[in-house]
């Protein structure tokens, strides 16, 4: 799978590893960091021990014991009772740092940014978290009952403006968003389509915080959009465009830009096999995560670091991978100043990822947040300081310090021409912790440290 | 920093001439200081303080674990091993040994400079750390040993200060005529500028009654201060706080004309005490803020009436009423247009009575604050986050007028709260009338939708069932019906303390209380904030519980007694472990 063609037969077939690509840390850590958040040299080790499908299949059904799902309840529980929408970010960072099941996490993380919903407006942080706990509950599951689901969110009803639905002024926001943005993408529907559709949501209100449905309000004539005609109400309307053809290649795309690659966007034939996986799946995801995530083409070049990290992939991926724990409120304020504040998208658009990530401001936020990562008094590693930690793996010298640190932090090798000068910067650190740190901050700073 | 005066280097001190010198700060100190520190425990106090039941208990304590592998407590650590080596002993005994005579801080107006002086057990004991710090610096090249001097003592340098061994004497100073000022006294040589601080009237005046057994004096001359056109300013400037001015506006007013002012730090076994102190007179406090005192110094807080598990007591005499009809000659141009416009607000609250006279000038001037736990034993819903519960205690001049018009204004802001509560789609509030012999309440309690009813982790909201209450004279306003119903209806009163304008009385195993009700927030807080494992979070919220179980309660109070106001506070720490 190497060079610009891109078989789509060959493509989304189960990878096998070969001398010419092993598997072997960095392709064990490339799965982790695009599956997950990334991994700790000992979980690389332990996923070497399997093939490289099993370590996706445990990926795909890790679970969080009874006791991590009830003290993560009692957190966000806790988070909420302050009512400081400000204490949602940090719990989920926590979340992320610490979960057993860290596909779903990134799943999860996904779906935020596709059914993009800012507290900003919802400004209530019990309905925030509910919404965030549904994406979760559904993330793997039948894309058809998350978009109904979600329709029915009162964050969402909030967010676009759906709370007061009624039909003598029904609101067309819900019904354009659902189709451009959450199942169709532009140019699958009309003005009229929107219209129409409209009418099928209204009614749809809030009571207390909770989804009601007021048949007073609703328009229950006759409907006319993307081909259907009858006196649809909203449940049948999702049915509706959820069942849409176009829906599979939608949301196939966008999973391929999430977890495959940013860019090129992959053409049509590429993408077919996946909608085809996920149609007849009936829109579970979970298939279709497994496919790509166990595919030849993942394990490509056409994917090796093909990704700019968003500032929660540098964060927490940076945090993960040296098994450490920082404090969780100053971490989500440096995620929203370099542009991914957690509950708080930029838009209904959610965040545009890719190469929008860099600029000249958050490359210098980026390098910050790194640099405060890593000399706050809060930030353990293994609940131990960075230089304990080194002195556990038993890294000796600069040379192995830069070749661990490399494999486990970089989808890329570090250029030759900076290698000996970052060496350098390791020589005399290892139990200096100062020097460490800066060590590290330098090589967290690197072009290719920016590359999932 | 430069002493010299004579180029002769490492010359021997006289320092047999010193060894039975009985002189502190004071006695080489110069006149013109205007702020002067003594601690002639030190030792005594750190073996207290370490040796002190409470110190083991933490120690002993399954959390301190946790504080003993953090990097700070490993560095300090690591700090106090090498110290050790190099002093060749324990460091209690080295500073014990070097701290025997006491330490001095002055601060010098005349030269703007500081000046630290410490007194070693012997000259010995100073000679033995001297070198020790030399030979520690040499190495940290923190210090410079170039061999300037002054009066055949070795001037040693450090960043922007210098220090000078005389016998059992160490001075550090950041000025050098300070410093030889110093220098001069502990050598005894007459110069044309000599005296001292002790001779200073307004400092004898000071230390005469001085206490012996305590860990720390202070003196501050107020009236050389007060020559420092910077600090007049800031005494004589309008508030822009009107918590600030309610706090410590009388005070202020006293400084412009005290001579001077002293504190005290005393370290016995049952816990800290301090007290601060300067002389007062009514004819020192203007007219404007006469509201703080009272005619003559005379105004005395109150008994206040008592309630289950309070938290907190305030008892104080003001006269707010004054305080806010003055607002112009007390308070900024800004602050007095936003008086000027909560004046207005309220004045329409209270139909049209005018706040500051009809309304707060219907309360005498003395009142309280008390703030007590709330359980939620077999209530429900309970909130997730559990407040302590706050009420005003006061005293209506007129109470058969009165007690109508707060009733009424109290019925409008339960209707405010519900209008704006229900645009904002918060629960709403539930009127009541509680009547009881002598007296009545009018309560409100938020009514929750169906789902939350029997919660335990409601809404903050469900803190809080405002109402008010009155007894007689007595009006409480407070945040719970249960308060404002154990107030109004309390027959015991703590008794009022004569000659005490203020007080404030704070029950730590109330407070261990409160935070046990919030454990879980506070463990689910640690672990968002220092990123730990649960586990570790309960370690470490355990131990601070434990910390705090270790003390009993901290008094405060302010009066006025044989022309001086004096404040003391004191932290009574816990005797009792055992049964605890």
């Amino acid at each position: 799978m190497s060079g610009q063609a891109i078989d789509p037969e060959l493509a989304w077939r189960p990878w096998e590893p070969s001398t010419e690509t092993p598997w072997d840390r960095r392709s064990a850590a490339h799965l982790f960091r695009r599956a997950g958040f990334g991994a700790t040299s000992k979980e690389l080790d332990e996923a070497l021990e399997k093939h490289p499908q099993e370590v996706v299949e445990s990926l795909l059904n890790a679970t969080e014991s009874d006791e991590y799902q009830e003290q993560s309840d009692r957190l966000a529980a806790a988070a909420v009772a302050t009512g400081n929408l400000k204490q949602l970010p940090a719990w989920w960072s926590y979340r992320m740092l610490t979960t057993p099941a860290q596909l779903l996490e990134k799943t999860t993380l996904f779906w935020h940014g596709h059914f993009a919903t800012s507290a900003a407006k919802v400004e209530d942080a019990r309905l925030v978290l509910t919404q965030n706990r549904l994406l979760r509950s559904h993330a793997f599951g039948s894309f058809g009952k998350l978009v109904l689901e979600i329709s029915r969110d009162p964050a969402m009803l909030i967010y676009l403006d759906s709370a007061t639905n009624r039909k003598l002024h029904p609101n067309e926001n819900y019904a354009r968003e659902i189709m451009e943005l959450f199942c169709l993408g532009e140019g699958r529907y009309t003005e009229q389509d929107i219209r129409e559709l409209a009418r099928c949501f209204t009614g749809w209100e809030i009571r207390r915080e909770k989804f009601r449905f007021n048949s007073y309000q609703h328009d229950s004539g006759a409907k006319s959009f993307l081909g259907h005609e009858g006196r649809f109400g909203g449940e049948e309307a999702v049915a509706i465009v959820v069942s849409n053809e176009a829906v599979p290649e939608f949301i196939a795309g966008k999973l391929y830009r999430f977890f495959v690659a940013d860019e090129p966007a992959p053409s049509k034939e590429i993408i077919a096999p996946l909608a085809k996986a996920l149609r007849e799946s009936e829109l579970r995801i979970q298939p279709v995560l497994k496919t790509i995530l166990g595919s030849q083409l993942f394990f490509s070049a056409q994917a090796r670091g093909r990704k700019v990290r968003s500032p929660v992939e540098l964060g927490i991926g940076l945090l993960r991978c040296l098994n450490g724990s920082a404090n969780t409120f100053e971490l989500t304020t440096d995620l929203e100043e370099v542009g991914q504040g957690l509950f708080f998208p930029p838009s209904v658009k959610g965040w545009d990822g890719g190469r929008t990530w860099i600029n000249s401001s958050t490359l210098l936020g980026r390098s910050n947040m790194v640099r405060r990562l890593l000399t706050s008094e809060q930030t353990r590693f293994a609940e131990k300081s960075i230089v304990e930690y080194v002195e556990e793996h038993r890294i000796r010298d600069a040379g192995g310090a830069l070749d661990f640190f490399e494999t486990l932090l970089f989808a890329v090798p570090i250029r030759s021409s900076v290698r000996s000068d970052m060496q350098q910067l390791f020589e005399g650190s290892l139990s200096n912790r100062d020097k460490l740190i800066n060590a590290l901050h330098a090589l967290c700073t690197l072009p290719e440290f920016q590359l999932a | 920093m430069d002493f010299i005066a004579s180029p002769v280097l490492g010359a021997p001190q006289d320092a047999g001439a010193l060894s039975s010198d009985d002189r502190t700060g004071a006695d080489v100190f110069p006149a013109s200081s205007v702020f002067y520190a003594e601690m002639t425990r030190v030792s005594g106090d750190i073996t207290t303080v370490l040796n002190h039941p409470v110190a083991e208990r933490v120690v002993q304590h399954a959390g301190w674990a946790k504080v003993e592998e953090s990097q700070p407590w490993k560095n300090f650590i690591a700090g106090r091993t090498f110290f050790e080596l190099q002093m060749g002993g324990p460091w209690d005994k080295v500073v014990d040994g070097l701290t025997a005579g006491g330490v001095y801080i002055a601060y010098d107006r005349q030269t703007d400079g500081l000046v630290i002086l410490v007194k070693a057990a012997s000259p010995e004991a100073m000679e033995v750390f001297r070198s020790k710090v030399l030979e520690l610096g040499r190495l940290g090249k923190k210090v410079d040993p170039e061999k300037d001097s002054y009066r055949d003592l070795a001037i040693y340098r450090l960043d922007n200060a210098a220090a000078v061994v005389s016998g059992p004497w160490l001075l550090i100073s950041n000025k050098p005529e300070l410093g030889r000022f110093v220098v001069d006294r502990l050598l005894k040589v007459e110069t044309e500028q000599s005296e001292v601080l002790a001779s200073n009237e307004t400092f004898r005046a000071a230390a005469t009654g001085k206490p012996k057994e305590l860990s720390a004096w202070a003196w501050a001359g107020l009236a050389s201060l007060r020559e420092d056109e910077k600090f007049l300013e800031g005494l004589n400037n309008k508030s822009e706080n009107p918590l600030a001015e309610l706090l410590v506006g009388g005070l202020q007013s006293n400084v412009l004309h005290a001579p001077y002012v002293t504190a005290e730090i005393r370290l016995p076994e049952t816990g800290p005490e301090f007290s601060v102190a300067m002389p007062a007179s009514s004819d020192w406090i203007p007219e404007e803020r006469q509201w703080y005192f009272g005619p003559e110094l005379s105004g005395a807080a109150p008994g206040l009436p008592e309630a289950p598990e309070t938290l907190l007591a305030i008892g104080t005499w003001r006269d707010v009423s004054e305080m806010w009809l003055r607002a112009g000659d007390l308070f900024d141009e800004q602050m007095n247009d936003q008086l000027a416009n909560a004046d207005s607000t309220l004045t329409t609250l209270f139909a049209g009575k005018d706040f500051g006279e009809d309304i707060l000038g219907s309360f005498e001037p003395q009142m309280g604050i008390i703030v007590t736990r709330q359980s939620f034993e077999d209530v429900l819903p309970a909130p997730a986050i559990r407040l302590p519960a706050f009420a005003f205690v006061m005293e209506l001049r007129d109470p058969e007028t009165m007690t109508r018009e707060l009733r009424r204004t109290f019925q409008n802001m339960i209707g405010f709260f519900n209008v704006v509560g229900a645009m904002e789609g918060r629960p709403q509030l539930e009127m009541d009338i509680d009547k009881f012999e002598n007296g009545e309440m009018l309560t409100s309690a938020y009514v929750p939708e169906d789902d939350v009813a029997k919660s335990t982790s409601a809404d903050l909201i469900f803190n809080f069932s405002p109402s008010i209450g009155f007894s007689g004279k007595r009006c409480v306003i407070a945040s719970t019906r249960s308060l404002a119903s154990a107030l109004t209806q309390s027959r015991t009163t703590t008794p009022a303390i004569d000659q005490v304008n203020s007080y404030v009385s704070f029950q730590v195993p109330v407070l261990r209380d409160v935070l046990n009700d919030n454990r879980e927030q506070l463990i689910s807080q640690n672990m968002l904030e220092q990123g730990n494992s649960r586990s570790t979070a309960e370690d470490q919220i355990s131990l601070l519980l434990e910390v705090v179980s270790c003390f009993r309660d901290v008094a405060l109070k302010m009066g006025h007694s044989d022309g001086m106001i004096r404040i003391d506070g004191e932290i009574h720490i816990e005797q009792d472990f055992e049964s605890k």
